[in-house]
């Protein structure tokens, strides 16, 4: 039993890391009022590329970012937009020093970002699903 | 020497850099307006010194068999102000060698936005038509693969930007994004050629049109350019009048004299894709370059495949170019001794050096120090052709030179 047990503590910390990951998962919200009830990871990833600025209903859409440096924006940007921080710079440094875009807004942090988004009807924002609430509607969870 | 003369250029390039960061400051605490950040410090040399490669047809020297810092090196800042969603005012100023042999800054963007919607752009000012997919942020080293664009195809646009008016439009049909940008407008410029040195030019009533596509990860375009260009050449006129005055004992030199002309169309087209995935990256563009002046020495058709794969940090990435001479008179064939060999010298030395095929074979390495600095090196083996290249002292133009490029470029 004494032999098994290294393997016990391995298994038993494997399976704290998975309920952990499970609870840092990342969810994309809007606000209430939105038409839409899911977006693709695709689209999701163009209105934070500054490529197109209107949801699927046509209205217009300001996504809201969180801080750089931050593990759920580093997250957020590997696993829905699919760009690592330098690719994600050079993006925008091509529509910026061009004047064709801006990069997202970003706020202080979470609940910032989940204040604004209940407030506004053409926000749009990230964050780890134990923040999110009744205030905003879920649409979109990267697994 | 040549060591103070490149401590001397690198003062005055710290000195330009840090004249724009210091105004850049001061009008940052004074008002709401957003400053970003762009440079390189490039070192760049060849297997030669028979000819020099130039980055830019403006530049008055090259990368020879010493370390070259001018041909890359720049630094630029951007001040916008944006009281609105509607209106902006946007201005970028840029440090890099000129072609009066200094580094002065010089206004390369400024102009006023007006956008009634969300989709519509009008800007009016100084601005860079994107005739090529790069060619609007071609300054800015960071945001591409290699340590420059491809010069074969990049240095088919010889003027930096244009003064009038463009829109910008944009929609979408499903997934596919399209955007339509048109322009007029006009701009006088300087390049520093082959024999005839600083010149300058001026190009008027121009306008372009380019559209783009971007579905998914892949993504593309086409473009048009056109307008007239005067060239301010009189060793050129010069030529075209001794060629005609000697017409009547030699017809072919009268033929040559009357294509001859500092007054000229200039047109490019452009078609482009791309594919721009996680990891893998992949770029091909296909130009032409009409331009009926001076024989069409300029005529140039020319392309580029390019491709890169990252590893995190690491971009390993290659590329292939190669550019076409579609001029259609002979440059070679007439008398190299007798009276009329002084002639056929001048002809070949001003046009010669510019009616050639060119190519480039590129592999190298991109890494990101951080998100906004990244080193990149590159190894070149060149067949230089077309205008890019200096002459030194009139020696043959070797068949192939190696070309070695390192640079630090940052975007803040």
């Amino acid at each position: 039993m004494l032999k098994r047990l290294p393997l016990l503590v391995i298994l038993s910390l494997l399976t704290v890391c998975s309920f952990a990951a499970y609870s840092e998962k990342i969810v994309v919200i809007v606000n209430n009022q939105n038409k839409a009830d899911s977006l693709s990871s695709d689209l999701i990833g163009d209105i934070y590329l500054g490529r197109t600025s209107r949801f699927p209903s046509g209205e217009p859409v300001k996504p809201l970012d969180l801080p750089k440096g931050m593990a759920i924006t580093h997250d957020f940007y590997a696993k829905v937009v699919k760009k690592t921080p330098a690719q994600l710079r050079a993006h925008w440094s091509r529509l910026v020093f061009t004047g064709k875009g801006r990069p997202p807004k970003r706020l202080s942090d979470e609940s910032a970002v989940k204040s604004m988004v209940s407030e506004r009807s053409d926000s749009i924002g990230y964050m780890y699903e134990k923040t999110a609430d009744d205030a905003v509607k879920i649409i979109f969870d990267a697994h | 020497m040549v060591h103070l003369r490149m401590l001397t250029k690198l003062m005055c390039f710290c000195g330009a850099g840090l004249l724009t960061f210091t105004c850049n400051s001061f009008a940052i605490a004074n008002l709401p307006v957003e400053a970003s950040f762009f440079g390189t410090v490039g070192l760049a040399k060849s297997s030669s010194d028979e000819i020099l490669f130039r980055s830019r047809v403006a530049l008055p020297t090259g990368a020879g068999e010493n370390w070259s810092f001018e041909n890359d090196s720049k630094i630029g800042t951007q001040l916008s102000y944006a009281p609105s969603d509607t209106f902006s005012a946007t201005i970028q100023a840029l440090a890099e060698l000129n072609s009066d042999d200094t580094y002065s800054p010089s206004i390369e963007w400024a102009y006023l936005t007006y956008r009634p919607r969300e989709n519509l752009k009008f800007r009016l000012g100084r601005t860079v038509f994107p005739t090529f997919t790069a060619s609007d942020y071609s300054n800015v080293d960071f945001a591409f693969l290699p340590v420059r664009m491809p010069h074969d195809v990049y240095s088919l646009v010889p003027f930096p930007g244009l003064d009038g008016i463009d829109v910008i439009f944009n929609t979408d049909a499903g997934k596919t994004y399209l955007t339509i940008q048109a322009l007029a407008g006009q701009r006088d410029f300087n390049i520093y050629n082959n024999g005839i040195e600083r010149t300058a030019y001026e190009l008027k009533d121009s306008y372009g049109l380019r559209f783009s596509w971007r579905s998914g990860e892949w993504s593309g375009g086409a473009g048009y350019l056109q307008g007239t260009m005067r060239v301010d050449a009189p060793d050129v006129l010069a030529l075209a009048d001794a060629l005609s005055s000697v017409a009547g004992t030699y017809p072919e030199f009268g033929v040559l004299a009357d294509e001859i002309s500092n007054v000229g169309k200039l047109i490019i087209r452009s078609v482009d894709v791309h594919y721009t995935g996680y990891r893998f990256s992949f770029s091909a563009e296909y130009v032409q370059r009409r331009w009926n002046i001076n024989m069409n020495v300029s005529d140039t058709d020319a392309y580029y495949i390019l491709g890169g794969y990252n590893f995190g940090k690491w971009t390993p990435y290659a590329f292939y170019s190669d550019s076409q001479n579609k001029s259609e008179l002979p440059l070679s064939g007439y008398p190299a001794a007798g009276p009329l060999a002084p002639l056929t010298a001048t002809l070949t030395s001003l046009f010669g050096p510019i009616a050639t095929d060119g190519s480039t074979r590129c592999i190298g390495l991109r890494y990101d120090i951080l998100e906004n600095l990244a080193i990149k090196t590159q190894f070149e083996r060149i067949e230089p052709g077309g205008s890019l290249y200096l002459q030194k002292n009139g020696q043959p133009v070797p068949q192939h030179i190696n070309l070695y490029s390192v640079a630090l470029s940052f975007v803040y």
